[in-house]
């Protein structure tokens, strides 16, 4: 989904923008995918994915579905599916996810765990 | 009874053409009703609410956006103290601007509008709700199709649970129902249950010196609380809310008669 949102102006699978213009502050809770090129403060949960631009900013704890970050974030990450670190991201806080990409020139300070894959996810697999 | 309500400049000579047609046209589809024509003396809000208490089956708006929002306001406010009405809001278009909330309705020109109510096809839709003043002594306002606020100092606070500020020039828009002016590639519609915040900000063209405006953000909600440094907000250029005041959305609020072409 995010090739579509990369190429940017893409609204239709996404729920919430937070432009460049805007700063967010507080508590974030959505179920769909979010977009963010702006700046954030808080936490940011949601069922669906985060993309988070090369000029945001985010001091918050982000708890989702699959994340992309390629700008600033201070504070912790945890995704159910996998997290991509782009190069340009600087990112300050622990992570946690089930799958990790980090491309050349990410900043990553914190710890990492990855989650393993759940009894029914793998059996599916065996099958 | 079909009630037609002609917005002041339909009764002007400018539009002698237009009014026979659209009588030709309602009296041969069996539609003749009664038509209050408003003026000086007669205002939207006494004659929507005399003409409910006479025992009106349908109100028809005639005209722009403008006296479909003033008699969609009337009827709200006359259906306060008797819920159980549900009178239909029909309506008919009449000059060539600001006709985009019958357009997103699927109606484009008087004879598709005159089709379009004998058709009687009824949609409830959701309503835009604008509150302000202090408790007990609150002021409502209604919307149909989309709300502007300029965002220069104004934070707008969602759910209670986060507020948001633009630092660039623009406007906060709030849309219930999408139309042609506020085309964005969204899944809005008047029936989710959920209004939606856009943000513009202007990118300004100086060899040119016209402005254009960039949605940069979009927030669905159900409930915000728009807080400014000023003490009045103009919405819409048209009329000034007093700060701070609130925006919901209530579901299935107003019945309308839609076209097939609606874009919903």
């Amino acid at each position: 989904m995010f090739k579509k949102q990369e190429a940017g102006g893409d609204f239709k699978d996404v729920e919430t923008v937070i432009g460049p213009s805007v700063k967010v502050k507080g508590n974030f809770n959505s179920k769909g995918n979010i977009i963010v090129e702006g700046a954030m403060e808080g936490s940011l949960k949601t069922g669906g994915n985060v993309f988070a631009g090369d000029q945001s900013k985010i001091t918050a704890n982000i708890d989702a579905g699959e994340v992309c970050i390629n700008g600033d974030v201070n504070g912790n990450i945890k995704t159910k599916g996998y997290l991509k670190v782009g190069s340009t991201a600087k990112i300050t806080g622990d992570i946690e996810c089930k799958s990790l990409i980090v491309q050349e020139g990410a900043v990553l300070n914190g710890k990492c765990q990855m989650t393993t894959p759940d009894k029914e996810g793998s059996k599916n697999k065996e099958e | 009874m079909h009630v037609y309500i002609y917005d002041d400049f339909v009764n002007g000579k400018k539009h002698d053409a237009t009014r026979d047609k659209l009588e030709t046209r309602i009296t041969d589809l069996g539609l003749s009703g009664k038509i209050i024509r408003l003026g000086i003396m007669k205002d939207t809000f006494s004659a929507v609410k005399q003409e409910i208490q006479r025992g009106a089956k349908t109100i028809i708006a005639v005209g722009n956006n403008k006296i479909v929002n003033q008699t969609l306001n009337s009827i709200l406010h006359s259906e306060k103290n008797n819920a159980n009405l549900n009178i239909p809001l029909g309506i008919i278009p009449v000059g060539e601007k600001n006709n985009e909330i019958a357009h997103s309705l699927g109606i484009n020109s008087i004879e598709e509008a005159c089709d379009v109510i004998s058709a009687r096809r009824i949609k409830s839709l959701d309503v835009g709700k604008i509150i302000s003043g202090q408790e007990g002594a609150q002021k409502e306002k209604y919307f149909l199709s989309q709300i502007k606020i300029p965002s220069k100092k104004t934070i707008i606070e969602i759910d209670k649970n986060f507020s948001i500020e633009n630092l660039k020039k623009g406007f906060f828009s709030i849309i219930n129902l999408p139309t042609e002016e506020n085309t964005f590639d969204s899944k809005s519609s008047p029936q989710d249950g959920i209004l939606e915040l856009l943000i513009a900000t202007s990118k300004e063209k100086r060899l040119l010196k016209n402005k254009s405006f960039n949605i940069e953000s979009i927030f669905p909600f159900k409930n915000i609380t728009v807080n400014s440094d000023s003490q009045e907000l103009e919405i819409n250029n048209e009329y000034k809310i007093k700060t701070p005041f609130g925006v919901s959305v209530l579901k299935n609020k107003i019945n309308i008669i839609v076209g097939k072409g609606r874009r919903f």
